[in-house]
């Protein structure tokens, strides 16, 4: 039995953050981690659960010259079978399709996804090396923060209770090659221990720009910033990508301290950086 | 301010199995407890309660969802699919029919929603090879039969026909 609380289903985003305005609103899209917090009682009492499902104002896919401009209430599913996600972020499109089960994939929203803020959460890596940025709307204007900016802690972000994240807008990355590497315990039904999402830009054999972001290593996913400019003008090459992972780690444990998965992750995040590196190399080589 | 005895009571209108259907349910009554306690339909189980184990699954529009998390209300407009509708006039569907040949049932408490979820995976893509039909299944757990006859049944099917 879920906890008490009201229901309401507006008919467009402007009465959907009228709504909101109310203590205690609560969004609902996919409902694949609300429901949960229903179920076990989580919210505080009678919370007012204001249905977005519905709203195809917030479903949507659209491109620019340099931008893809993404819906909050595209589902998983759809970004990870969507040809200009596969061709424009394909790093999204890999990691949605590793999310949860394909039932929750099915109905858990990139929105979601993005506010619930887990630091595990698959689309966030990604979505950092897009250099992404959220459009928030409330009844009262609109606003852009960039994703870099936008998560302060575990499950917890900028966003205010009365706003509603409305656009994902992510930087197309010409030329890049990719690289995604996701470390988990099982394949279906995990939780990502750690992620890595690298993107390479080469020119004549060296590095002209390297993106690194991780997530599940850190309170909150983070852009690693100090081995990429690091890497920067660098030649590619095994070795380097070695010494980038290390960097990465270090940058780790200055945001998370050492606890007591460090000596684990130090070396296995590195890894995974190396081998993320390798991947994007050999795309941007090819 | 929300009077906490008030309970939001939604009029739901949606297909199930093709027919329409027509209740007043609470906000709280999630789309599973509406097809076993208002409908009757008790094929669809609730396992686990929070989307991992898929005995719950029903299809919304013809896509796979765990109907414990997916309210009632949310439903409303939709096509939902039970495992009681997919045998017509007591004939079961050829993948019914291969689960059973194929020994793929032991308790039967992940048997609705493995048929569903491998039915709609056959519906989008008639030849799915074998990864395709274990990443399918990917979100229900069986006990009792190591899955093997289960990506054995629906490979069967998968082979057949046009």
């Amino acid at each position: 039995m879920l906890q008490p609380f009201s229901y309401t289903c507006p008919k467009d985003t402007e009465e959907a953050l009228v709504l909101l305005n109310n203590a205690g609103a609560r969004p609902i899209a996919g409902g694949t981690d609300l429901v949960i917090q229903l179920r076990a009682k989580r919210l505080p009492s009678n919370p007012l659960v204001v249905d977005l499902s519905h709203l195809d104002e917030l479903h949507f896919l659209a491109e620019t010259e340099n931008q893809l401009k993404l819906g909050p209430l595209l589902t998983h599913q759809e970004l990870a079978d969507s040809p200009q996600i596969q061709q424009g972020a394909p790093l999204l499109a890999q990691a949605c399709r590793r999310v949860g089960t394909p039932q929750i994939r099915e109905r858990g929203t990139l929105g979601g996804n993005i506010v619930h803020a887990s630091p595990a959460a698959d689309t966030l890596p990604p979505l950092l090396v897009h250099d992404a940025f959220f459009t928030l709307q409330s009844a009262y204007g609109t606003r852009s923060l960039a994703a870099n900016s936008f998560f302060r802690a575990p499950y917890q972000t900028e966003i205010s209770s009365a706003e509603l994240l409305v656009q994902v807008s992510l930087q197309k990355l010409f030329g890049f090659g990719f690289g995604y590497q996701r470390l988990i315990r099982r394949q279906a039904v995990g939780i990502a221990r750690l992620i890595v999402a690298g993107a390479l830009l080469l020119e004549a054999g060296r590095i002209r720009e390297a993106r690194i972001a991780c997530g599940a290593a850190a309170p909150t996913v983070f852009r690693a910033h100090q081995a990429e400019s690091w890497l920067a003008g660098k030649k590619c090459g095994a070795e380097i990508f070695r010494k980038a992972g290390e960097l990465v780690s270090a940058e780790m444990i200055e945001r998370s301290g050492v606890r007591w998965s460090t000596p684990y992750k130090q070396p296995v995040l590195a890894t995974l950086v190396k081998r993320a590196l390798d991947q994007a190399a050999a795309i941007a080589n090819g | 301010m929300l009077n906490p005895l008030e309970q939001t009571i939604i009029s739901l209108q949606l297909r199930v199995n093709g027919l329409p259907v027509q209740e007043d349910v609470p906000a709280q009554m999630t789309l599973l407890e509406f097809l076993r306690q208002r409908l009757r339909l008790t094929g669809a189980k609730e396992g686990c309660g929070s989307g991992e184990c898929g005995a719950c699954t029903v299809l919304l529009d013809g896509r796979p969802v765990n109907a414990c998390l997916v309210l009632a209300a949310e439903a409303n407009d939709a096509e939902i699919r039970t495992i009681e509708g997919e045998a017509r006039d007591g004939r079961l569907t050829p993948l019914q029919q291969a689960f059973i040949e194929h020994g793929a049932i032991q308790c039967g408490f992940c048997t609705s929603g493995m048929v569903l979820s491998a039915q709609a995976l056959l519906e989008r893509n008639p030849h799915p090879g074998r990864e395709e039909i274990v990443e399918a299944i990917a979100g229900h757990l069986c006990r009792c039969t190591g899955y093997v006859q289960i990506v054995e049944a629906i490979e069967s099917v998968a082979g057949k026909g046009s």
